[in-house]
């Protein structure tokens, strides 16, 4: 039954608020419409985001049924395997909500026995790790995120590392935004030879604008290039 | 939402009765030990006997960790001396806490008690370590979030013991929780696929840190993230001196098994006694030969004159 479970997930990556486009937060919830779980992680300059920026991250994951962190760039690496671990054992345990509560009328796992409960968490943990996952890593490039580009790429490799140990099978793509002609321009397209992706942010010079929500629309479509391909192929990205 | 944030404090107190809502137990806090990032941990008191109890707002992590505590206590058995006796929920202020019951381990951690000690301190320990890993190893497990202060050391009776299984995890599956400066991947020589290295390499890096200090290494960590870095420097360690060829081989993923870890040690305690043994024995040589000459001289002067 795990194998069968697929989770889709965009992993939005900020240190700042939106500042044109459509509201993320309107976007999140399209995505979350079509499957697809936002996460974000937000990105911290000397203990500070902004109360603004703090409020947005909030609005997205709340929006996009994922969740957030707010943490220093140092830290952004862990964060993004952990935030997408969470993420997937929430959404699991949402849908036990569901069953329990057609099964029990009872939707809280906490009106069950501890014991059973430890089942149900065991069930759990081990969906998140059998089943298949299609990340998008959704990076702002934006002028403010210019001193953020070298941990950001060690970032990348450390969820790399973490795709690769999982036992179930994932499909990585990696957008930035604002894109040169487009809102987002797609740096890896969709893989699962996940080993092979390297230098990804390598040469890139960030600037422009902020346009969040927009590039959330655009990421949710780019989630329907999975459907029609087959995976395994990088021939059109590597270099 | 943000389920997991660092530090919570809950309104538990020193003298704070925790009873469950499931099993009706009462048990009297005694004081706070510890915290991470999972849950805070209390020393607890139940018929005037102590325990540890964890108590967590993340009921899903810490059933990971009952679950893992469990499947290992059945498969170690006493061999872990360590158990979950209680799982239960409490109601402080309207609010629900999810906690389980433990034994209390006495002791101090490995870091603490190495301080001051000598090389033969060191790999006695280390080779400890790595056979209690290797029980865990055994039965298909990888312990996954192995650091200094999860190795606790009773110093009466000089007995091992690990606290906090939030890291287990079973063969070939992805290890769920970890920490930078001693995970495999971080420093870039690995996967985190649960397999014996990674675990190896953990203790490896955490003797590392207790030789050399924990501000080089996370120096090291935070600057180069590199491992020639590191085999440069313990060398010249005194106390990790016999242990540098087993850690580089560990870190370069060239000992793979806890087993050939422990036969290494043997080697190379034995080599080094060896080394000891020829040594003193060249100098009894020495004053024996040396005694036969100054006897010939004294003999030959003797005839002459
Ligand atoms: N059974 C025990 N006996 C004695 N002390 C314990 C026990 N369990 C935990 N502790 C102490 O409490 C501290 C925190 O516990 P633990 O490591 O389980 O928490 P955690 O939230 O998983 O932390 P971490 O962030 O280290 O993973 C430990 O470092 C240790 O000092």
């Amino acid at each position: 039954m795990a194998q069968s479970v697929t989770f889709n997930q965009i992993t939005l990556i900020t240190d700042g608020c939106s500042n044109q486009g459509i509201s993320p937060e309107e976007a999140a919830r399209q995505a979350l419409n079509q499957a697809i779980t936002t996460n974000v992680i937000g990105i911290t300059e000397q203990e500070i985001l902004g109360e603004h920026g703090r409020i947005e991250v909030e609005k997205i994951a709340l929006a996009g049924g994922g969740l957030y962190q707010i943490v220093p760039i140092e830290q952004v690496a862990k964060t993004v395997q952990m935030v997408t671990r969470q993420a997937m054992n929430r959404t699991i345990q949402q849908a036990v909500h569901t069953q329990l509560m057609e099964i029990m009328g009872k939707g809280d796992l906490n009106e069950i026995v501890p014991k059973k409960r430890l089942e149900v968490a065991k069930m759990v943990d081990q969906m998140a790790e059998y089943s298949h996952l299609n990340v998008l890593l959704l990076i702002d490039t934006s002028a403010s995120m210019l001193n953020k580009m070298k941990k950001l790429e060690e970032a990348i490799f450390d969820f790399q590392l973490s795709l690769q140990s999982r036992t179930g099978k994932s499909n990585l793509s990696i957008v930035t935004f604002p894109g040169r002609n487009d809102v987002i321009s797609i740096r890896v397209p969709w893989t699962d030879e996940i080993e092979q992706i390297r230098n990804v942010l390598y040469k890139m010079k960030p600037g422009g604008n902020t346009p969040t929500g927009t590039a959330i629309q655009a990421s949710i479509a780019h989630f329907d290039r999975l459907k029609n391909k087959s995976l395994g192929v990088l021939d059109e990205y590597m270099v | 939402m943000n389920t997991w944030s660092k530090s919570v404090l809950f309104p538990i107190h020193p003298g704070t009765i925790i009873k469950g809502k499931w099993n009706r137990k009462e048990y009297v806090v005694k004081r706070i030990i510890g915290s991470g990032e999972n849950g805070t941990v209390y020393l607890v008191a139940l018929f005037e006997r102590l325990y540890a109890l964890k108590v967590s707002l993340v009921t899903f992590d810490l059933s990971y960790e009952i679950n893992s505590i469990n499947r290992l206590n059945k498969a170690l058995g006493s061999i872990l001396g360590f158990s979950v006796l209680d799982v239960d929920d409490v109601v402080i202020q309207g609010e629900v806490y999810t906690f389980y019951v433990m034994p209390y381990q006495v002791g101090i951690t490995i870091e603490q008690h190495l301080y001051g000690k000598g090389q033969k301190d060191y790999t006695e320990l280390f080779k400890q370590v790595i056979k209690l890993i290797d029980f865990i190893h055994n039965e298909a497990y990888v312990y996954g979030d192995l650091k200094p202060e999860h190795i606790l050391i009773d110093t009466s009776t000089n007995q091992l013991s690990l606290i906090d299984f939030g890291g287990v995890t079973i063969k070939g599956e992805g290890i769920r929780q970890f920490t930078e400066l001693f995970d495999r991947g971080s420093w870039k020589a690995g996967n985190r696929k649960a397999n014996p290295h990674y675990d190896l390499f953990s203790i490896a890096m955490i003797f590392v840190q207790i030789g050399i200090g924990r501000n080089k290494l996370l120096k090291i960590f935070n600057q180069t993230r590199s491992l020639n870095e590191v085999y440069d420097i313990i060398p010249k360690i005194p106390s990790l001196q016999l242990l540098t060829p087993i850690f580089k081989k560990i870190l370069q993923g060239k000992l793979l098994d806890s087993k050939e870890v422990i036969n290494e040690i043997d080697n190379q305690i034995a080599s080094n006694n060896k080394s000891k043994e020829t040594t003193s024995y060249h100098w009894i040589d020495w004053l024996f030969n040396s005694s036969i000459l100054l006897f010939l001289s004294l003999f030959i002067y003797f005839i002459y004159h």
